[in-house]
């Protein structure tokens, strides 16, 4: 081997080692991505670990409706392909628009425009149905808990006046690890 | 334990109370503690429990979601538990640690594993692990870190509590112990005190009191009952103790009573020795032995001992008294049987002694007789300070004593008799042998038929040298000599009983003959018949007689052919004998013609007087020799020397005289022929002496003229050489210098000479003027006249200090002169000159001497020394007239003295002379 030969070795082996952490990082960052949905759906059943429905509609299966193609419902599929919430089995349904909206105990909103989630929630208003979202604004707008990024953790907040309106019952440790939006003060 | 058993029954049930009690409190209070202490931890673990429960639910949501942060706010709660020291949270995804709570700023500690739920206490710390379940679902675990350092400090101040308080209740336990115990130990204490008492006093007539009817006062009765039968026995016993014991006082007097019995052999002593038993070991108060007197029938008192007092004086037991004689003592006696009084008070047969008896105390009395084979009759009599002292045991003792006395005494009754015939044997034995063996005499005895030697006393074997066993292994005939033998022999044969004297030869030891006479009878000797003989030594008296015989056939041939007459008379002076010289002096030829004749009758009468009394002076039985004239036959004197002297008998009586005549009638008349001679001669001499002073006197006068007239023309000669000298010495040559000189000295000499011959002739014919004079002060004199001669001179004087002497003063000076002079000259030639005086006091005379150390002399020429003219040296020597020793010897000579001299050549020579002592 001639020097030249060498030198142009370790170019290469440079870029290749780039190319790897850039793949890696990215992998990572799918990962991260999937990830964060993972952690998203597990914390689903956490949720509901604190929260109790108005009435406990003896329903044999707990139904989670995802809108629109809200990529967690794949994940959802996955997590809770063994795993009960509140003892029940969980059924994953995909729904497009509301009017598919049947029975189930939590909806999962997408990003959506404001409009439209105005919409969703004037429909489910009254029912017995736990509206979860990831987007910003979301509680305030009348979402009970919505997922936010708060230093690197998955974090929620909690629309507790809406929720208890709804008849939810919310476990107040649960609130105490929450952002509550509308609080109730007794 | 053995300790915890000596201990007082009060200590002992206080400490078993106390130690009761303590054991019970502690257990109880340790055992409330432990309880308490269980109840408490309880109780932190519920709070714990109680706590990580609250926290942990809590928790539980930040755990589910993963908010750590929240997770540590609720932690950090845990502050308000103070107890709480640390506290983490387990996942329920991991074993990691969620989040940890430290109370204080030590984070040091390291959390323990994930566990399961359990609450430990460990270290001083609980540890309580809490599953948080939320909804059934487990979200994580909750671990707690308690401090248990509460629970210990509560410990602490428990432990603290109680034990004060069991101290105090201990305390009052105790003081209340202290008060009950008295209950139990009270009455066992007094019972041990008294039973101490009982067994120090031996007291068993105590009794207890009774104390309640517990095992204590059961305890008590049977201790009561004990004492009593203890008491009972112990008077039992002390009854036949004292049996024991008086028993014992018997046997140990009866067996002294045979003690003495076999050592004492002399009655009195016996008997002295048997009441002193009795009073000793018997312990009886008094006892006396009485003995009958056989004569008046009346006990006399042979021994007594013990507090007799006055009563057996008088006690007057007289066997014929019908009364007297029935007393204890009479009756023993009488019946030969005891007698005893155990009541002498009251006994009617003591009543003539009672008074005395009872004063001495004694209470009762025994008499015990003994009898011997002979006519002995008496009685023992003890007496005791008890009544009814006297029973059946000692009874048969006693009487086995008496028995014994009787034995005793009879015993030595025949001792004593057997003793006295062997005395009696003896003394005739002792006599005999002393009158054998001490005799003076030589005795020996020997046997009939075999001669043997018997025996021999001590003055045969002093006599004849053999020992006793040498002469008793001999015969008889060995004493004589071979020619004897035989006839001895046959002799004796005869002699068999009857008495011979007779004259024999014996032989010593050593050999010599000796002649002896025997006297011998017959006699029977340790049973054998044998002849004793009495031998006397005649060998000096045949001897004696002997050289009687000889000397007087010696006596008769002097007396017959002696020159001398011998005349003896008797006391009234008639002859009764005269030799045939005497009567041949006397002119008679046979000496018949006077014997029994007065010896006057043949003396002068004018010899008679001086004869008396010489005859006066034998009868004195003074002996002389005396001159006697006698009377011859036919008238003429013969002279005789008459040797007189008495003739005594053994008792000095005069019995004679006898006479030694010797006829010096030749010889008278010799001697009258020297008287006469000696009155011739005498005469002659007193001529002669007349003649001899006359010489002298012719001989001084010339000698004296003669020195005189010398010296006159000496004087010239001199004179006029001096003068001649003074004047023309010079003018002479040496020659005539030397003539001059010769004559000088030749004229000096002859002047000294003269002067010395003068000094000589005159001290012979000086008087002599006697006196007491000092020698010192003499010898002084001397000297000081001699200081010319000393000048110049070394010399070593020794004086020796001198008495006074009679003599004339300035003729010993001129002694002194000459010797003290010599001396100084004759040790010229010494360096050192000795000359040394002194005295030698005999007993007549006083030797004076004068040494020196000088030239000394020739001892073969001593005596020529003192005589006139004489020298012993040469002129050139030593100077001298030779007239000075002669002058000495003359002068010594008039003072009756003596001179001599000793002396070795170049030795020095010592002068003496000698003065009559006149003491």
């Amino acid at each position: 081997m001639n020097r030249n030969q060498t030198h142009i070795n370790f170019s290469l082996q440079i870029i290749i080692v780039f190319l790897f952490i850039f793949l890696l990082g990215s992998g990572t960052m799918l990962q991260a991505q999937s990830d964060e949905q993972t952690m998203k759906a597990v914390a689903l059943e956490k949720l509901s670990l604190f929260i109790s429905w108005p009435e406990n509609t003896p329903s044999k299966e707990f139904v989670i409706c995802v809108l629109n193609q809200n990529p967690l419902g794949d994940i959802l599929e996955d997590v809770y392909k063994d795993k009960k919430i509140k003892d029940k089995k969980v059924k994953i349904v995909k729904i497009k628009n509301l009017q598919e909206l049947t029975e189930c105990q939590l909806l999962l909103i997408p990003t959506i425009n404001k409009s439209e989630l105005n919409k969703v929630l004037n429909y489910v208003k009254g029912k017995p149905i736990l509206t979860i979202s990831d987007s910003e604004g979301f509680a305030e707008a009348g979402c009970f808990i919505n997922f936010y990024e708060y230093e690197n953790k998955l974090r929620f907040e909690i629309n507790q006046k809406s929720m208890e309106n709804a008849g939810f019952k919310i476990d107040y440790r649960l609130l105490k690890v929450s952002k509550v939006i509308n609080p109730v003060i007794e | 334990m053995n300790t915890f058993k000596n201990i007082s029954i009060k200590t002992k049930l206080v400490i078993i109370i106390i130690s009761t009690s303590t054991v019970a409190l502690i257990a109880g209070l340790a055992t409330y503690l432990i309880f308490d202490m269980a109840r408490v931890k309880n109780e932190m673990k519920k709070n714990a429990i109680l706590n990580a429960t609250i926290v942990g639910q809590y928790a539980a949501a930040p755990l589910l979601f993963g908010y750590k942060e929240e997770a540590l706010d609720i932690m950090s709660k845990l502050n308000t538990i103070p107890s709480v020291i640390d506290a983490c949270l387990y996942s329920s995804d991991s074993d990691e640690i969620f989040a940890a709570y430290h109370k204080t700023t030590d984070t040091s500690f390291c959390f323990p594993h994930l566990h399961d739920d359990e609450a430990l206490f460990k270290d001083g710390f609980l540890h309580v692990f809490y599953a948080i379940k939320y909804e059934e679902k487990y979200c994580g675990t909750i671990y707690l870190r308690i401090s248990a350092s509460a629970i210990h400090e509560k410990l602490r101040n428990s432990i603290l509590i109680m034990s004060s308080l069991i101290l105090l209740i201990l305390i009052s336990v105790f003081f209340i112990a202290s008060r009950l115990q008295k209950l139990i130990s009270s009455p066992i204490l007094n019972l041990a005190e008294l039973t101490a008492t009982i067994s120090q006093n031996q007291d068993f007539t105590v009794q207890l009191k009774q104390q309640g009817n517990d095992e204590v006062g059961i305890l008590y009765q049977q201790f009561n009952n004990l004492l009593s039968q203890l008491l009972k026995r112990q008077n039992e016993r002390d009854k036949a103790e004292e049996k024991i014991v008086k028993l014992n006082r018997v046997y140990v007097v009866l067996g002294n009573v045979n003690q003495a019995i076999v050592h004492v052999r002399k009655k009195q002593e016996l008997l002295d020795k048997i009441c002193q038993i009795a009073i000793n070991d018997g312990n009886f108060i008094m006892a006396w032995i009485g003995i009958v007197n056989p004569e008046t029938n009346k006990v006399e008192v042979v021994a007594s001992c013990g507090k007799t007092n006055n009563y057996l004086d008088n006690i007057n037991i007289d066997l014929n008294n019908t009364i007297y004689s029935q007393g204890p003592t009479g009756k023993s006696i009488l019946t030969g049987k005891h007698v005893f009084s155990n009541d002498i008070a009251n006994d009617k047969a003591m009543i003539p002694w009672r008074e005395k008896a009872l004063k001495n105390g004694y209470k009762s009395s025994i008499s015990l007789p003994f009898k011997t084979s002979g006519n002995l009759r008496g009685a023992l009599s003890l007496y005791s300070g008890d009544e009814n002292y006297f029973n059946e045991t000692e009874l048969e003792l006693l009487n086995k004593l008496a028995m014994n006395v009787s034995y005793a005494l009879e015993f030595i009754k025949i001792e004593t008799e057997r003793k006295q015939i062997e005395e009696v044997l003896k003394e005739s034995e002792a006599h005999f042998r002393y009158l054998f063996e001490q005799n003076p005499a030589i005795l020996l005895i020997y046997e009939l038929s075999s001669l043997t030697m018997l025996a021999v006393n001590d003055a045969f074997i002093k006599h004849y040298g053999y020992t006793k066993e040498e002469i008793l292994s001999m015969k008889l005939t060995d004493l004589y000599p071979e020619n004897e033998k035989e006839a001895i022999t046959s002799l004796i044969k005869k002699l068999i009983g009857l008495v011979y004297v007779g004259e024999w030869h014996h032989i010593k030891k050593d050999g010599t003959q000796i002649t002896i006479e025997v006297n011998s009878h017959g006699l029977s000797f340790q049973g054998r018949s044998a002849r004793i003989g009495v031998i006397n030594d005649i060998t000096e008296r045949k001897q004696a007689e002997k050289a009687l015989r000889e000397s007087e056939e010696k006596y008769r041939r002097i007396v017959d052919t002696a020159n001398e007459g011998i005349w003896t008379l008797d006391q009234d002076t008639r002859t009764t004998f005269v030799n045939a010289r005497m009567a041949e002096m006397l002119g008679y030829s046979d000496n018949e013609m006077m014997i029994g004749r007065l010896i006057t009758d043949f003396m002068f009468e004018d010899d008679l007087p001086d004869h008396y009394e010489k005859m006066e002076r034998r009868r004195k039985g003074i002996s002389e020799n005396y001159e006697r004239r006698f009377m011859h036959k036919d008238g003429h004197a013969v002279w005789t020397i008459v040797s007189g002297s008495s003739i005594l008998d053994d008792k000095n009586l005069f019995m004679g005289t006898v006479g030694m005549i010797t006829n010096i009638t030749n010889r008278k008349q010799a001697e009258e022929e020297i008287l006469k001679l000696n009155s011739e001669l005498e005469n002659r001499v007193i001529e002669r002496t007349a003649q001899l002073e006359s010489a002298n006197k012719e001989l001084e006068a010339f000698s004296y003229s003669v020195s005189h007239d010398l010296r006159a023309p000496l004087r010239h000669v001199s004179g006029f050489l001096e003068l001649l000298t003074k004047r023309n010495f010079e003018q002479l040559d040496d020659k005539g210098k030397h003539y001059v000189q010769s004559i000088l000295e030749a004229s000096n000499q002859m002047g000294v000479l003269i002067d010395d011959l003068l000094n000589f002739s005159r001290a012979g014919r000086t008087e002599m003027k006697m006196d007491s004079i000092d020698m010192n002060r003499l010898i002084k004199d001397a000297l000081s006249i001699l200081e010319n001669e000393t000048m110049g001179r070394t010399i070593e004087w020794k004086l020796a200090p001198m008495p006074n002497v009679y003599a004339d003063y300035s003729m010993m000076r001129q002694v002194w002169v000459n010797l003290l002079g010599n001396a100084i000259k004759y040790t010229r030639k010494r360096k050192v000159a000795k000359i040394e005086t002194g005295i030698t006091t005999e007993a007549d005379e006083i030797i004076f001497f004068i040494r020196d150390n000088g030239a000394g002399f020739d001892m073969n020429y001593a005596q020529k020394l003192f005589g006139v003219f004489q020298r012993l040296h040469p002129m050139e020597d030593f100077e001298g007239t030779g007239i000075g020793l002669a002058n000495v010897r003359q002068i010594i000579k008039r003072h009756k003295g003596r001179t001599w001299a000793e002396g070795e050549v170049d030795k020095g020579a010592t002068f003496y002379f000698s003065l009559p002592n006149r003491h």
